[in-house]
Formats: structure tokens, sequence, C-alpha cells
């Protein structure tokens, strides 16, 4: 006589009335691969690469530049090979056709590559330099310069060094190396003294810190 | 009294000798080195070299202050170890750097075998000075006669302002012919003259120490042992030779290099900037010759960029070294002992504005 | 059960006067009576006593297994003294018997006359007991020097070794008088033919009659053991002969051993085909010469120790090893190491701040300066 039990819907299975028996666990599903998600698909390299990418700092000083290598060493050699080859990559790396729909952007890579294999600045309005470079004069003859001391001993304070140096289209500094005027330079000397005597604590020490700064310009770098 | 003197002497028996107490005299015996456990920590911590025995290593350590006696004192020891240090200093320099310039040279020199850092070197050494010497003082003791607190030792006094024809240098500026002609290896023309039995300096007989233990090290165990022992001790130490410039006006300097070198004229040219019109910019500017950088630098103002990225380029002009160097005492030896001898570079000279 | 008290009766009071009459006068008068009353009572018994004789007769003779077990009596003294009287139970009432037979038994002295003496001043010599003397199992003084140590194990080598061969029975063999270090050094050692057991291989019988001899005669119960009634050295030699051989003899063939190597604890050596009763007579081997080797040197090993000796010549190892001492400096003066070492330096004294001041040399600069201003300087 069988027990009156709560039957379960056993299928397939023996009869087996026992209130314990567990559903029947699903069979092992299969895992395909996925594929990744396109954000972290590697689409540029397709095998591993190192990146590098150092942070922006000094050039070190211990690392002489090509330029001032002397002939006599092995490492300009290298450096020349190694900077044809760069621009030998960045040649290679050239638009389709001269009207060409590249984007500006690989453009701007290309200038950049070829640029940076050559070692040098584009001179682009990038890196202007800060001082406009002047062809450097040496058209002043001897008498000029017996002109311009005789105008400087005349008259001092009417010919000044700015004025002279208009004059004969030479530099202040030229002019100073030129022709002296020791007289002008001690009033001047003792204008500025009478100045310096009037600043207070604060300006006296911010001047003082001024000489010292723009003396470790020289040193610290 | 004769007879029994020669009974004695015949006997074959010294008459007594009176025993002199060790303080009377003015440094350690001889035979208290191989008693003493100082000396011998001092030895097997510097890893001297086995030749070199205990007792030299105890003179080393007895300035002539303390003993006159010139078999007993570091002074002649000192005298060839110093010229030994400066000419492996100096050989490296060159040879490694052969574009410094004169002063930078001295001052490095100074840097790694100068009387500061022979101090720095006993003291690190773990060398102790005696408080006043004697023969009952440890031999491990450096042994001085300190000089008394309250002598001026400034050296401003003594120094060699009257020249040879009489006239008195004191106000005329030191050039650096002088300091070639007339200076040490550093440069100085006041070398500490001053009296040794007046006392010294815990620096002068520091340095008086180790160029006399550099001389015994290379008389007992030879040239090898003494460059290995140079090199761990002295030529290990870092120095950035960076720091031992100071420009007065780097961009004619750089100027006049570029000109005599026939590069084309350096102009300064703006990397990149930031906050001109703030309280603190920032300029970067670099150098150029032509296409080629030779320098960078930034500052608050461009010209303190300008300035500091014409000392860059000329640091790194000067600071060239060459890839493979002989040095001097490294060819040195009969045939196949030394290395194969390698002209160094030597350069013009320094830039001269 | 203990006694239960009872209140004093009228009787009692009788009894006082023969109660404890030579209680210490510290004794008050109610104590002495309660004295007395317990003396009494402990003597009152109703019941046969349990035991016959005292409790140390008792000990003894449980001891010993035996009924008149030796050393009844104080051996001390050498005579025996009078038992305390045995209590036997009356029906009559105990009264003032038990007490009075108490204390006539035993009366302190007053003076020292013909009392015993018990330690003292007086020397072995002066003493009067008959007490044999004392076989003393070790000497008190150990051996030091190495030669006397080896002669030692070698001594006892050849002697266990050859009683084993002779086939006698190991007894405690006593201290030797007779010397045969010499004798000693000549024997070899060799292998038996079977390869189980070390022999003795004596270089001429002469040898090797003089060291049985030697042997024997610092056994003194061998000639008793042998049950033969002569303790002639050549009748007990003659026994050993005759008497059944339990091992052969050194045979010429086999190899030589130097003493050192004399294996004395081979059961690990020769575990195969080795029989129990093998194995524990080698190890009885080891522990009669490690025996006999304390009785020569007076050195005790201790267990582990004795563990460790393979053969002779680790024995010989570990018997040279002495305690470490237990002051330091002696520790340091005997330290080789230490005392070699260069920058060590060893100081009898205590080193005071004046010596650490000398050795700086600032101590004579101090002394002048003292003097200077007529201060004293400390005895330095």
């Amino acid at each position: 006589m069988s027990t009156t039990l709560p039957l379960r819907p056993s299928i397939g299975r023996a009869a087996s009335n026992c209130l314990s028996a567990r559903p029947p666990r699903p069979a092992p599903h299969k895992k395909t691969p996925h594929p990744p998600a396109p954000a972290f698909a590697n689409t540029t390299q397709p095998q591993d690469h190192i990146i590098y990418n150092p942070p922006s700092s000094a050039p070190n000083v211990y690392h002489t530049p090509l330029k001032f290598l002397p002939k006599s060493d092995r490492r300009r050699d290298l450096l020349l090979a190694q900077q044809r080859a760069a621009q030998a990559a960045a040649a290679t790396y050239k638009p389709l056709s001269p009207f060409s729909t590249a984007s500006p952007a690989a453009s701007a890579l290309a200038s950049l590559s070829a640029s940076a294999a050559s070692g040098e600045a584009p001179p682009t309005p990038a890196s202007p330099p800060i001082r406009v470079p002047y062809e450097k004069k040496y058209h002043l003859t001897p008498p000029q310069l017996e002109e311009m001391r005789k105008l400087r001993a005349h008259d001092p304070r009417k010919w000044t060094r700015v004025r002279l140096a208009e004059k004969f289209e030479c530099s202040q500094f030229f002019v100073s190396l030129v022709c002296q005027a020791p007289q002008i330079k001690a009033e001047r000397d003792a204008e500025l003294e009478n100045i310096k005597k009037r600043w207070g604590r604060q300006k006296r020490m911010a001047r003082e810190d001024r000489v010292k700064r723009k003396e470790s310009w020289g040193r610290d770098a | 009294m004769g007879e029994p003197i020669a009974a004695a002497a015949a006997a074959g028996h010294t008459t007594a000798i009176p025993r002199i107490p060790r303080e009377a005299l003015p440094s350690p015996p001889l035979s208290a080195a191989r008693s003493s456990a100082k000396l011998s920590a001092l030895h097997a911590r510097l890893s001297l070299p086995s030749r070199l025995p205990l007792e030299t290593l105890a003179r080393t350590l007895i300035h002539p202050s303390a003993d006159p006696n010139p078999d007993l004192n570091n002074a002649s020891l000192a005298l060839l170890g110093q010229d030994l240090l400066g000419y492996y200093t100096a050989e490296h320099l060159l040879a490694h750097y052969p574009r410094l310039p004169q002063t930078v040279l001295y001052a490095a020199q100074y840097a790694y075998v100068g009387g500061k850092t022979l101090a720095a070197v006993t003291r690190e050494w773990g060398v102790e000075a005696a408080a006043e010497p004697g023969g009952e003082v440890d031999p491990g003791l450096l042994q001085f006669k300190r000089v008394k607190p309250g002598t001026d030792i400034s050296g401003s006094s003594a120094g060699k302002t009257k020249g040879p024809d009489g006239v008195d240098r004191s106000e005329w500026r030191l050039g650096m012919g002088m300091r070639n002609v007339s200076g040490d290896e550093f440069g100085d023309i006041n070398a500490s003259s001053q009296d040794a039995a007046a006392g010294v300096t815990l620096e002068d007989a520091s340095k008086t120490f180790v160029r006399a233990l550099v001389g015994a090290v290379y008389l007992h165990c030879g040239q090898l042992s003494t460059k290995r022992f140079y090199a761990s001790h002295f030529l290990s130490r870092q120095l950035d030779l960076s720091t031992l410039f100071a420009f007065r006006t780097p961009t004619r300097d750089l100027s006049r290099l570029c000109a005599r070198e026939g590069f084309e004229a350096p102009v300064a040219r703006l990397l990149s900037e930031t906050g001109r019109l703030s309280r603190h910019p920032v300029f970067v500017v670099g150098v150029y010759s032509g296409p080629d950088k030779l320098g960078e630098g930034a500052g608050a103002s461009l010209d303190e960029a300008r300035t500091r990225a014409a000392a860059a380029a000329l640091k790194s002009w000067y600071l060239y070294s060459p890839e493979e160097v002989t040095v001097p005492s490294e060819a040195e030896g009969k045939g196949d002992q030394g290395k194969r001898w390698v002209p160094c570079m030597v350069d013009c000279g320094e830039v001269i504005a | 059960m203990r006694r239960l008290p009872r209140l004093q009766q009228s009787i009692d009071l009788l009894l006082e006067s023969t109660g404890y009459p030579h209680a210490p006068s510290t004794m008050c008068r109610t104590c002495r009576l309660r004295a007395a009353s317990q003396a009494r009572r402990a003597a009152f018994s109703t019941s046969a006593p349990r035991y016959k004789g005292s409790l140390t007769d008792r000990l003894r003779n449980r001891l010993f297994k035996k009924e008149d077990a030796p050393g009844t009596g104080n051996l001390a003294y050498g005579v025996a003294q009078p038992q305390a009287p045995e209590v036997e139970v009356d029906d009559s009432v105990p009264g003032e018997e038990a007490p009075r037979e108490y204390a006539n038994q035993y009366e302190p002295a007053s003076t020292w006359d013909n009392l015993e003496w018990v330690g003292g001043k007086k020397s072995k010599r002066d003493r009067t007991d008959t007490r044999e003397e004392v076989q003393w199992f070790m000497p008190r003084t150990k051996a030091t020097k190495p030669n006397d140590i080896a002669a030692a194990v070698r001594r006892a080598l050849v002697e266990v070794l050859s009683l084993q061969e002779a086939g006698v029975h190991f007894e405690a063999l006593r201290l030797p008088t007779v010397s045969i270090d010499d004798l000693a050094a000549e024997v070899q050692y060799q292998f038996s033919t079977n390869g189980h057991d070390v022999r003795l291989k004596y270089p001429s019988n002469e040898v090797k009659s003089e060291l049985l001899g030697s042997v024997i005669l610092s056994i003194p119960n061998a000639a008793e053991v042998a049950g033969s009634e002569s303790s002639d050295a050549a009748a007990s030699l003659e026994f050993q002969s005759t008497s059944a051989v339990v091992h052969e003899p050194a045979s010429g063939s086999g190899k030589t051993l130097p003493w050192k190597e004399v294996p004395l604890n081979s059961a690990n050596k020769f575990a195969v085909g080795l029989q129990s009763d093998n194995v524990m007579y080698m190890r009885l081997i080891l522990w009669q010469i490690i025996k006999r080797v304390m009785q020569l040197t007076g050195i005790r090993l201790a267990d582990p120790k004795i563990q460790r000796c393979d053969t002779a010549g680790k024995l010989f190892h570990e018997l040279l090893q002495r305690p470490k001492p237990t002051k330091l400096a002696d520790a340091l003066k005997i330290d080789n190491e230490l005392t070699t070492l260069n920058n060590v330096t060893f100081s009898s004294r205590r080193v005071g701040p004046i010596d650490k001041e000398r050795q700086v040399g600032r101590w004579k600069v101090i002394e002048r300066e003292l003097e200077n201003r007529g201060l004293p300087v400390t005895m330095s």
C-alpha cells in the first residue's frame, strides 16, 4: 500500500517519491568566447607593445647634443643614422594623393614626426625667436670711430649713447665700448645713489633679491 | 765602579734602564700597535691588504704636531699620498671631462680629494681623535696637537701678499694664471703654512691621515692596490659636476662659442609659455643654432628663460664625456701589464668672452 | 579514630606524682599531667600487638626480605643499642609501671663523658670504630690529561674484552692496584672470523698471561665466582683456560683495528644475522667499558653522550671534553677564538672612566690641572 505522499511530477525519473528530490541540474552551458567590447578592442596594434610616454622634463645637460659632439665620437654616427632612418620613415608616411582628403590630424602627425626625426623645431610661429635675429654689421671704419669719440667728448649730454647709436647704426653697447664719458657716469651714479637712499627696506630688499636671482640664473640651471 | 760594570757586561747583561712611563713619550711605542683593538678593527674595516702592517697604520695616525720625529709621524707618507690623490683625481677628471673649465676643474678636484672631503672621509671611516697626544694613548686614535681655542685660523693674515720683487699683492685680483702657477692642486695660493707646533685643526689632521694612509698603501702594496683603494673610497663618491658651474654672462659666452666653433649664431626660441600676464608666468625657451637645439631652460621671465637655456647649452658643451677613456695610470706597466693606451681628447680651452 | 578526650578524673590526681617526674621545668603542671596521661593511654591497649618488633626492624626485614636482616642495631656505634621495650598488654591496668620503665631507660646526660663523637676534628686514623673501609666506586679527582684518559680507555677495553673472551661473567671490577698501561698499549684489536665481535690480539703469550693475571687480580670475587677455593692467579688462569670458552679466540686472519676504531656498540653495523642476545651482549660490553673507564678516570658521562659513543675513539673524545667553566673569566681564558682575535682586548679589571680618559690621553691633562689647583686627584 502506497503512502499518501504528495506526488511530484518526476518526468523521466524512476519512481522515487522522496521529498528531498532535487530538481534536475541543467547541463553545463558551453561557453562561447565573447568578442571584446568595442571600447577595449585593440585595433591599432595587433601585437603587445610598450608605450613610452615619459613626463616632460628639462633635457639632461650630460646628454651632449649632436652638434657639440666632436667628429671623432662614435655616437655622432649613430645619432645621424638614427635621424636618417627616422626621416625615411617619416618620408614614407605620405598621403596617397596630392589632393588627398586626409584628415588634418594625420597631416599634422606627419609633419610632427618629420620634425621630431630631424631633431629640429619646426620654424613655425609655434616657436618664434624671442629677439628678432639681426645681421651683425661691421661697417664702421676707424675714422668713424674717431668721429664718434670726438662727438662724445665734445658734448656728452647732447651726444648720448642712444643718439650716437642711431647716428652710426650700431648698438649702444658698441658705442660704450668705443667711447666713454667718465663725468657723465659719475653724475649718473650719484643720481642713482640718491634715488637708492630714498628706498625703503622692502624695496631695497626686493632689488637685492633681484640681483641675486639674476646671478643664480647662470648657476643653477 | 768599573768592575761590576765590566762583569755585568761580560756576563752579557745590560745595566738596568729606568722605565719611562708611557705618558712621557710623545706617541705610543710601535709594540703597542699589536695590542690595540681599535687599530686592528680599523684595518679590518677598511679591508686594507694584509701586506700593510699595523705598525705603519699606527704611524699614519700620528700628526707631526704630536711627534716631531720624522720617522714616527705621517708627514712623509702624507706628502706621497697627497701627490697620488691629486694625480689620480686630475687624470680622471681630465680624461673623462676634457672640456671642463679650469675653475670647475679645481672645484671638482677639491670636491673629490680636498680638505673638507678628507675630513668627512675620516669621520666616515670611524677614526676618532685623541684628546691629547701621548704615549699612553690608544694607537688607533688620531693623534695631533689641538689648536688653542680662540686662535685665528681664517688664514687671511697668512698669505703670500708680497711677491718676490717686494710688491704688495694683497690688493691685486687673483687671476687664473696666478692660481695655475702658484697654487696647489686646488688652485689655492694661501696654503696652510702655519706652524705645526702651535697646533692644527681636526680637519688638517684628518686630511694628513688620509693622505698618509694612501701613501702607505702605495708603498706597501703597490699601484694596483692603491688604485683600487682610491676607486672604492674616493672615486665612488657622487659628485654632480653641473652644480659647480657659475656663469656670469652665459648668452655672450654661448655666442662666442658658436662663433669659435663655426656654428650658426644661437637664437633663443620660445617653446612654450603659460601665464604670461599672471603673477607667475613660465616660459620655456630653447636655444637653437640653426635647426639644432643646444639647450633648454625655463624661467619666470623671458630673459631668465633665455639665460638659463644658454647656461644649459654651455654646460652640455663643457660636460661632454668621451665614450671609452684610457687613463694614463692604467697604461702604466711594462709590456702587456697596462691597458693599451688610447690618446685622450685634448680640448682647445674654455670660452673666454 | 582519635581517642576522645575524657574529663579529668579524681584518680588522675593520684597519679600525678608518679606521672612524668623528669619532665622539663618549662612544662606546666597541666601539660605534665597531660603528657603522663597520654603516655599511659598510648601504652594502654586492649588488643594484641600487631607487629613484633619496632618499625625500623620491620622495614629492614621487608627490604632484605628475610627475618633477621643485617644491620639490626645501630651500626654507627657498632654496638647494638638496647631496644625500646616492647609494650605488652596486661589485663591489669598499666599503672605506674609503664612510665617508670620508660623513665629508667633513658636519661639525658649532663656531661659528655663516655659519649660518642660524631664527625668533628678526629681524623680517620683515630676512629675506633670497626666500620669497614668504604670502597669508593670512582676516584674523587678526575683525570685531565689526554694521555691518562687514553690509557684508561685502552685499559678498560683490554680488561673487558679479555673477560669476555675468557667467558667470565662480569662483576664489578674494583679500583686497580696494578697498572697495565704499557701492556694495554701493545694489545691489538681485531675482528673475529665471524665478523661480529672484536677480539684482542696479544703480541705474545707472556703478554697475554700477564694481562690476564693483572685483570683477574683486580676482580676480587673472580675466584669465588669460578668456584675454586684458591685465589692463586695461576689456578684461576687454569680455570679460565679449561672452562667453557664461549667465544673463539682471535685468529691470525682479520683486519687489525687501531684502538680508537674499536666499535663499542656495533649493533647497528652488524644488524644482519645478529641474534637478540648478541645485541644485548654487545650493549653490555659498552656499558662495562664505560663503567670501567669511569672507575679509572673519575669522569662521569651523561647518558646522551654515552649513546653517541659508537667507537672507542668517540668515547675518548667525549671524555676529553671538559665541562664548560662556570665563570665567564675562565671561559674567556680558554676560548682560543676570542683570545686570538686582534680587535678584542681583555682587561683584568673593570674599565672605569679614568681608564677611558687615559686611553684618550686626557687623564694626564686632568691630573696636571688638578695638581695646579691643589685639588686631590683620585687614586687611579
